[in-house]
């Protein structure tokens, strides 16, 4: 078992997290062991999951914080932050 | 589609077969949402269904379209709605070929269908499908609220 590693980021796209953001945070998690979860005014989702994820209501300008805890823990906060930080590419 | 010339097989082997049949143009358009959010998926084929067709002449074109979509591991059929004419259509072909059909397709349990346990067997995957259909169902304010989930 790795550390925790926990970051808050900001959403900074139009639509926050919606079907398509969230699928892409999603599937950034899949690419990691460890196990990842993000909150939103004490609302705690499954980072592997895009449905658990669509239910934080999540929108721009909110704070998410995600939390890694595994091996790749490091890895895995540096790549999720950047996927939503970046605003999934969108505007 | 995906087939192999020399091989016979499909480019999407070791993963289900999705066909999504519906009523008018719900298919396609679901089929286009879905690659908006997930990306290219080219496992997963929309047919409309004419009603102006023969019923034997829509059936060959389901039995078609299921052999199209077919790979080592089957294809699940997703329909819009149980008893309506692509569902009796499909379900008249179930006994024939290697499929397993999920009458009353909603988006989740099309996204869903893309990202299922491909060690399942197709009538387990079929049933993880109708489960998540009926558990992505909200009544917004009952979330918000938080009297569920």
């Amino acid at each position: 078992m790795g550390g925790e590693y926990k970051k808050c980021v900001t959403l900074i796209n139009k639509w926050g997290l919606h079907a398509k953001t969230a699928f892409a945070f999603a599937k950034e998690a899949m690419k990691y062991e460890s196990v990842i979860t993000v909150e939103k005014d004490k609302k705690r989702a499954d980072g592997k999951r895009m449905d658990d994820l669509l239910m934080l209501c999540a929108g721009c300008g909110d704070t998410l914080v995600i939390t890694a805890v595994g091996e790749d823990g490091e890895k895995a906060l540096s790549g999720l932050a950047t996927v939503v930080s970046s605003g999934f590419g969108e505007e | 589609m995906g087939t192999d010339k020399k091989t016979g097989k499909q480019e999407w082997d070791g993963q289900t077969g999705i066909l999504l049949i519906a009523h008018g143009n719900l298919a396609d358009g679901m089929l286009v949402v879905l690659e908006f959010i997930t990306g290219p998926q080219p496992r997963c084929k929309a047919l409309a269904l004419d009603h102006a067709l023969e019923v034997e002449k829509a059936r060959n074109i389901v039995a078609v379209a299921i052999d199209d979509m077919m790979s080592d591991k089957g294809v699940l059929v997703l329909t819009d709605l149980f008893g309506g004419a692509p569902s009796n259509i499909a379900m008249s072909i179930l006994d024939e070929k290697y499929i397993e059909i999920v009458a009353g397709v909603n988006l989740p349990i099309l996204i869903h269908a893309t990202g299922l346990d491909e060690s399942l067997s197709l009538k387990e995957k079929a049933e993880k499908l109708r489960e998540y259909g009926q558990d992505n169902i909200f009544v917004a304010s009952e979330v918000l609220s938080g009297d569920k989930k």
